[in-house]
């Protein structure tokens, strides 16, 4: 009979994004397992009312992510939209009960109130102006809850190939919308489609394609929302 | 259009254990989220070498766990072998850099030497570590927890994956060896234990537990008795 060899690092990697749950751990235990954590982003972490969320994506949830993120940056670009990258900063408040880490997230209209900051305080900042989750296979409802209490104007949710504008109303909901708020020239349908989009030999040319469409299309669009701007 | 509700209740169930783990966080952020946890048994944690994996359970995998702690006590009150059940209890040791929370843990022939700490929280410096862990894997792997009971010393190990049961037994050079029959109970086989795991539910689990001490009594009396004459 062989011998039993056990290495900790021979776990494989499973298909979907992994979900553990501690429940009612309070705002001290969140506090102390982010510190436990350290300087590393995995697992990403949501807390609400007490709950913590500890998820670890998987490619699929980063393909997503990072496809998510270039587009919103390609867009900003060629359109020269100021807009600042938040990436997945934790933002958290205690009195909220919440705290989370997008899948990407950006400034844009909010963009001179943290400008040259090194550090963000939602009770002084601004939360961020957009964020986009990825969902794999856990849904975003925690996520998506804790940015509504910090107000968040506009939320992306990329879920079975659909994409989801969410836009924060006078009444502090959500509610879905065809078109984005913070891109008023830029469809649903459009960002699913881009995103959507198989991989051809490499996202190099994903990206280049994605930039002639923006250069050729949306700057068009684009023109006379920016003239009338002030 | 029908305003987003967001309830971070209605996660569905996904089909296999969960696990997160987080890396290099050291025995100082282990115990940080041991008592973050606090007195819940959800996610159990294992710790090694500076890793700790959190797992969250699903309802498979906490079905087959009880059918195998409830076929432990029958075996031992059927037989009369003292035995104190642990359950999930927390073992951890610094030096050893690990720690682990079986799906089930017994004393057997270390019994006598912890009975009546049952109020008393157990020290792996001076007490002495389970006689066997059982551990349910379920989409997941049990290499990090089958290597901190290694380290502890623990004799004997099942392991229950895709209805399976692996029997590892410690070694003298302190590795484990899949092994055909069971070490605390030297007449029963990995195969018999399989066959009473992977029986399928008729009735409910009651009738399994009826049928079990009965096949306890019937079989396993009578092979234990001729065990012990034969040791004597």
């Amino acid at each position: 009979m062989a011998t039993v060899t056990t290495s900790p690092t021979a776990t494989e990697e499973s298909e979907g994004d992994q979900l553990v749950v501690m429940r009612d751990i309070g705002w001290a235990g969140y506090s102390a397992v982010l510190r436990a954590r350290g300087d590393r982003k995995i697992p990403r972490m949501v807390y609400l009312d007490g709950d913590l969320y500890l998820m670890s994506p998987a490619y699929l949830h980063e393909h997503f992510t990072e496809r998510l993120g270039l587009f919103v940056m390609v867009v900003v670009e060629e359109l020269d939209i100021p807009c600042i990258h938040s990436g997945s900063t934790t933002f958290r408040r205690k009195r909220k009960k919440g705290g989370v880490e997008g899948d990407k997230s950006f400034y844009l209209a909010n963009l001179s109130r943290i400008r040259g900051k090194t550090k963000l305080h939602l009770r002084k900042d601004p939360p961020p102006d957009l964020v986009v989750e990825a969902v794999n296979t856990h849904d975003a409802d925690a996520s998506v809850e804790v940015w509504r209490r910090f107000g968040v104007p506009e939320v992306w949710v990329h879920e079975n190939e659909q994409l989801q504008i969410l836009v924060l109303q006078p009444n502090g909901s959500y509610e879905p919308a065809e078109v984005s708020a913070s891109f008023p020239f830029l469809k649903a349908v459009e960002i699913q489609e881009w995103i959507n989009q198989p991989q051809m030999d490499s996202e190099t040319r994903w990206i280049k394609d994605l930039r002639k469409w923006v250069a050729e299309t949306l700057v068009e669009r684009y023109r006379p929302i920016k003239a009338s701007e002030p | 259009m029908a305003t987003v509700t967001a309830s971070p209740t209605a996660t569905e169930e996904p089909e296999g254990d969960q696990v997160v783990v987080m890396r290099d966080i050291g025995w100082a952020g282990y115990s940080a989220v041991l008592r973050a946890r606090g007195e819940t048994s959800v996610p159990r944690l294992v710790f090694l070498d500076g890793d700790l994996y959190l797992m969250s359970p699903s309802s498979p995998h906490e079905f087959f766990k009880k059918r195998l702690g409830v076929f432990v006590t029958e075996l031992t009150v059927g037989l009369k072998i003292p035995c104190i059940p642990m359950g999930s209890t927390t073992f951890r040791r610094k030096r050893g850099k690990g720690g682990g929370e079986a799906d089930e843990s017994f004393y057997l022939s270390n019994a006598e030497r912890i009975r009546g700490k049952r109020h008393q929280k157990l020290h792996l410096r001076k007490d002495p570590p389970p006689d066997l862990a059982i551990e349910v894997v379920y989409s997941n792997d049990s290499e990090p927890a089958v290597e901190v009971w290694r380290r502890f010393g623990v004799p004997e190990v099942w392991i229950y994956e895709s209805s399976e049961i692996q029997i590892l037994v410690l070694q003298n050079d302190e590795s484990y060896r899949r092994s055909d029959t069971s070490a605390a109970f030297p007449f029963l086989r990995a195969a018999e234990i399989q066959e009473w795991i992977d029986a399928p539910q008729q009735g409910t689990e009651t009738d399994w537990t009826i049928d079990l001490r009965a096949w306890v009594a019937q079989t396993l009396v009578e092979r234990y008795r001729r065990d012990q004459e034969g040791k004597a």
